[in-house]
Formats: structure tokens, sequence, C-alpha cells
């Protein structure tokens, strides 16, 4: 959704030192860090066809390969089939001289026109499924090379677990006893350990023999000098990488493709394990569970007005702040410096991983390296001093036309307009010479009050989040 | 970027009980089986084809300059029938598309120059890049962003896409703003509001 509103064009930098522009972004309630898709763990909560819309378990959807049994993809365009409906005369099952009309369907592409009697697939008659699927010669092969393969890895994994074992044996058990076990090592597997687990035994699969090279490759047909290049019979590129097993060279041999199953997913945050979203089940709902995107828990910063820049020329720019939170907030602009910014996020970290493993010993805290991001601005920025209040978003707002300007004492210097949970700010911004862009950045303080029910500190707590706003095209 | 104050002269416009602005300029066949929610906007040039089967546009819309809504047909061996075709909240159809789905459903939004075939299905939270061509009977799942022609999956939208889509369309009315006569420096109000 690059150009609604144009939200790249305002991006906070992220905790992992990632810029993203403020819908990519989570906010995490219990850190009170700013979280993006780079740095939370993703894991994959539902699997659905995008055609039928239909849930699939993931053993079954393992089995299938993550694809839908029921939908195809045309294997010349890779848009989804439809299945068509004639009548045709067959003999009557009962009286063979006279004929009935029967009903037959195949598959057709809407798009392409491609039909799956163009490769003499024969009609069915049922309208979903029965279609026969393409056999790979090699399947025989690869699925004894996967049997191999996942043996050696079994027993490289018992090897493994076997060494670590041996040497804190006491530790691991004082812990057992203490804690119920399953709750404990849920997360971690424990299937190397358990006697019923290793199935393979490594011994009967390693007599696998490897292939051999051939020394001597077979020659070009001859025909292939002389016959006349038909390039409408012969397959796109993109169509050979559709069906990876088969990679028709013809197109005549272009079979259906079953269609890719898509995932919802929730992402949890890495260093406190709650989770930053979660979608409901159903796979056509928009509807979250659990949603703590930065959307709806950070001001959000948005220009109001393209301004024409000019080298060396203070101009002045409008930007919007909007507060999402149901709670008034105060809000500071302070000078960015990125690079004591990064010396101060990363004494805060060190701080708080020491409060974090108090907490809970057992959460693994995963490092994640801290990203290089350009943060150099452009322009030079005349910030606003002193503080604003921007008041709590409030729904029954567009309803009621009161204008709310008389109970705050703005400057009008500073402050241009407000509106319900709104606020346009102007800064007056200097371009660099040499700049194309100017991008400046400042830092939001802001008061943001806690929602989490359990929080025994204060419920008021000032963030500071880096903002890096490109203000647009700069002229001579 | 906040979006700008566009200007709709007073003469140009019918305004409805419930908020709808509907261009003069627009053709509307079979207007008693149209039905729009409330507050949509309907720009000039646009045509619902309610002639053909009803069509029922929910809260919010914004149907952009030359779009064309029109039910979908589906042929059956005695001729043709036609559907209705329905369209959720907060949708936004760009400039110059052409709309033959069966059910559009609510905070998608459809780029300039498309053309949806016949019964697409465009679920919830989904986006139609500027011109693509989506085939007919196809199904658009939910945050997924379609572009191209044929139509392929190549995007994801974000979590936020409900509320940005419901700010989006609301900003859009609000901005759209009636004077009884056009401000000499500003044009016909419709271009301005489609150059976001």
């Amino acid at each position: 959704m690059a150009h609604l509103f144009q939200v790249d064009r305002v991006r906070l930098l992220c905790s992992c030192g990632v810029l993203k522009p403020i819908t990519a972004i989570y906010f995490c309630r219990h850190c009170l860090k700013l979280r993006c898709g780079n740095c939370v763990s993703h894991e994959v909560d539902t699997l659905f066809c995008p055609n039928c819309l239909e849930n699939m378990p993931s053993t079954e959807a393992r089995l299938k390969k993550n694809r839908c049994a029921n939908c195809f993809d045309c294997p010349s365009c890779c848009h989804t089939l439809s299945t068509r409906a004639t009548s045709i005369q067959a003999p009557s099952p009962e009286d063979p001289s006279k004929t009935v009309a029967r009903k037959v369907y195949y598959l057709a592409c809407t798009s392409c026109r491609w039909t799956s009697r163009d490769v003499g697939l024969k009609d069915q008659t049922v309208a979903t499924g029965g279609w026969a699927e393409q056999d790979n010669e090699h399947y025989k092969e690869l699925q004894t090379l996967l049997e191999h393969y996942r043996s050696l890895a079994q027993r490289e994994k018992l090897e493994k677990e076997r060494k670590r074992f041996s040497h804190r044996k006491s530790s691991y058990f004082s812990m057992t006893d203490k804690y119920s076990l399953p709750s404990l090592i849920g997360r971690k597997s424990l299937s190397p350990l358990s006697p019923y687990s290793p199935k393979g035994d490594g011994s009967q699969t390693s007599e696998l023999t490897p292939s051999e090279a051939v020394e001597e490759v077979e020659g070009l047909p001859a025909d292939i000098f002389t016959e006349e290049v038909n390039l409408s019979s012969i397959t796109s590129m993109e169509q050979r990488m559709a069906s990876p097993e088969w990679q028709p060279e013809k197109s005549s041999d272009l079979y259906p493709l079953h269609k890719h199953i898509l995932v919802k997913r929730s992402l949890r945050c890495r260093h406190c394990e709650h989770n930053l979203s979660k979608p409901e089940y159903n796979p056509s709902s928009v509807k979250f569970k659990i949603q703590l995107g930065a959307f709806y828990h950070v001001p959000e910063v948005r220009m109001v007005q393209q301004a024409d820049l000019k080298w060396g020329v203070e101009t002045s720019v409008q930007i919007s702040l909007c507060n999402p939170t149901p709670h008034d907030m105060t809000l500071a602009f302070l000078p960015f410096v990125p690079e004591a910014h990064i010396a101060a996020q990363q004494k805060g970290e060190e701080l708080g991983e020491g409060g974090s493993l108090n907490t809970s010993s057992l959460v693994r805290v995963v490092d994640i390296p801290v990203e290089k991001t350009d943060l150099t601005p452009t322009a030079d920025v005349a910030l606003p001093q002193g503080q604003l209040i921007l008041t709590a978003r409030d729904d029954t707002a567009e309803y009621d036309d009161q204008d709310a300007n008389s109970s705050f004492n703005d400057d009008p210097q500073v402050v241009a307009w407000r509106r319900a949970n709104k606020v346009g700010v102007n800064l007056l911004v200097t371009p660099q010479s040499g700049a194309k862009r100017a991008i400046v950045g400042f830092v939001l303080r802001y008061e943001y009050t806690n929602t989490v029910a359990t929080a025994t500190e204060s419920r008021t707590v000032t963030l500071n989040i880096p903002v890096m706003v490109d203000v647009g095209p700069v002229s001579e | 970027m906040e979006l700008q104050d566009s200007f709709y002269p007073r003469a140009q416009y019918i305004e409805t009980a419930t908020g709808n602005r509907v261009s003069r300029a627009s053709v509307l066949c079979g207007s008693q089986n149209i039905v729009l929610s409330g507050k949509v906007i309907v720009l000039s040039g646009v045509i619902i084809r309610g002639d053909l089967a009803n069509v029922r546009v929910g809260r919010h819309c914004v149907i952009s300059s030359k779009a064309v809504i029109r039910p979908p047909f589906k042929k059956f061996s005695k001729g043709v029938a036609f559907f209705p075709l329905h369209i959720g909240d907060h949708v936004y159809i760009g400039e110059g598309s052409v709309v033959n789905a069966a059910v559009i459903g609510s905070y998608v939004y459809i780029g300039k120059n498309c053309v949806i075939g016949r019964r697409c299905v465009l679920k919830d939270c989904c986006m139609i890049a500027d011109n693509t061509v989506l085939p007919p009977e196809t199904v658009v799942p939910p945050f997924a962003i379609y572009s191209g022609s044929p139509a392929k999956h190549t995007g994801d939208l974000p979590e936020a896409t409900q509320d940005l889509m419901t700010d989006y369309t609301k900003s859009c009315y609000h901005h759209f703003i009636r004077v009884k006569d056009m401000p000499p420096q500003a044009k016909e109000g419709t271009t301005k509001l489609i150059e976001i």
C-alpha cells in the first residue's frame, strides 16, 4: 500500500536498526519497543487455499506438498483454472444402441483459453477431483534419497544430543524434577532423546549407491539442425519453472498444476515471547485476536502538503500528528543524532537484558544483530520547542462539529490546525546543497499510557522514537 | 501524505439524505436497482449498470471518474443470466476501471485502469494495483496485492489495512468539499482527488 497516503515517506527506526513505514512496524507493549518483520519470529498459524479459501491441516499440507487438492493453476499462464461443463452424446449404459446426453467436465483457463483437452486429459464425469496425477519417473529415486538423508540427519542429531546429554546430565535432571517436564521442554524438541523416535537405523540406508557421472554425453539429435523451430510449441522459462518436477519443453506436455496454498501467520516478539499479531483462524476473516501494530500505539506522522524546496532555503513544511490511542498524549520533538541514538540503544539493551532475565530465566533471548542503515539526514530542521498535547482518539468525534481549538494553549507559529486527535505542525526545513531529496530526522518523545493490566510501575512511560521523513525533491 | 481538499460545485452534484454525492455527469442505468448505502462518492463519467441486475454499494465508497460498474453474467445452455453485484464498505475504485465482479468485500482498493473480470470474488482487505487485468472467476484472498495481466499475487498488505482504508475513504469524503462556484485556480475537483 505504497501510495495510500504514501506511508513510506515517513519511516520509523525499529529497535533492530531498520527504517520501516509505520504499517510494517509492531509495538511490543511488554518490552515497550518497536519491532519489525525483521526482528520478530514468524509462526504459521493456518494454511489455506487462496482459491477455495479452505483450511488445511499442516500434516495434510506436508503430504500434498503445500498445494490444494481441488484447485488447479493453468500451466500456461498460472491463472486459476475453472471447471467447465458440457454435455456429450454417449451410449446409454442400459441399451448400447441408444445414445443419451451426459454431462462431462473439463478444466479451462479463463485467461489464456488453455483447456485440459489440449493435452489429451480425459473429461471427468464428476465436477471436482478425479484428475489423474502426473507420475514423476524419478519418484522412487528421490524418495530413497530423501530417506537416506533423513536418517543421516537423525543420526547426527542423536550424536550431538548424546554429547550434550552426558555433559550436564545432573543439571538436566534437577531441572526436570523441579518443574513439570512437558511444559518446560515443550518448545525444544525432545524427540531425539526418546527411545521411540529414531526410526531410521542408519545402517540399512547407508548402502545407497552414489550416482556416477557419465563420461560421454549423448549427442544432439540430427534433426535439430534441420527442423524449423516452432516457438509457439515450446514452453517459456516461467512455464517450465512452474512445474519443477517435470520442466516440460513442449507446450503439449503442460499439465494442470495444483494451486499453492497460502498461510496466515502470527508474529511473536523474540525478547519477551508475547504475540504481536495473531489473526483469526478463518481464512477469509480480516480480524485479529491480537494486533500490536505501531499504527495503533505510536503517534502517526504524515506529510500534509508538498512544499517547494530549494538548496539552502528555509521552508516551512507541515506535518500532521495523529494519536491512535484512547488516552491523551504529550508530545515533544527532539533532535535526532544517529550515533548517540545507537550508543544509547546498545547501552539500554545491556541493561534491558538483565531485567528480562530476571522475570523468566527460561525464555531464550535471541539476539538480533543491529542492522546498519543510512541515517544521515540531507536537510536541517528547526524543531518546535515545548510540548504538544494530542487528544485521545474518539470514534464519535466525526459526528460532532465542535471546534477543539480553544482549549489548548498552542503557539500559532507551531500548530497550524487541530482536528479531533490530529494536529498539524509546522517544521522549518533547510535542504543541504547538493541533496536530491530532503530527508530530515527527529526523535518523537511521547507519553505512552501502558495498557498491560499487570503493569506495576507507573502507567505512563516516556518513549523516544526516531523518525525519518522524506520531505520531497529539492531543486537548485 | 494527507489528502488535499478538492472542491465540487454544488450544481454539478446531487447530495442525498444519507450523504451520497453523485455527479450529474454520471450515468446510473436502472437507478431503482442501485443502492448506495451512504457517504458514497460517485464522480463524473461513472457508469453503473443497474439495468442488468441489482448493484449494492456499501458505505464510504469512492467510485472515481470514468469507472464502469457492471453486474456479471453467466452463460447457461439457455442464454445468459445476470447476477447482482455487491460492493462492501470503504471500497475505492480507481479512475477508468471496469468492474464485473460478483462480490467485492470491504476495505478493497482497486487502482486505475483495471479490468475486473466476470464473476471475480474480491475478499476483504485486498488490493488490485493500477493497470491490472483480473481474468474472469478469480478469487482474491484477503491481504493480497494482485497486479499484472493476467493478474498474479505479487505482494501482501499490512495488518492495518482495514484502518488504513477506513481512514482513506473517510478522508476522501471529508476533503471533497462543496462550493457554490468553483474557485478560479482549482479545476474540477474530481481530478485532484484522484492524483494521490
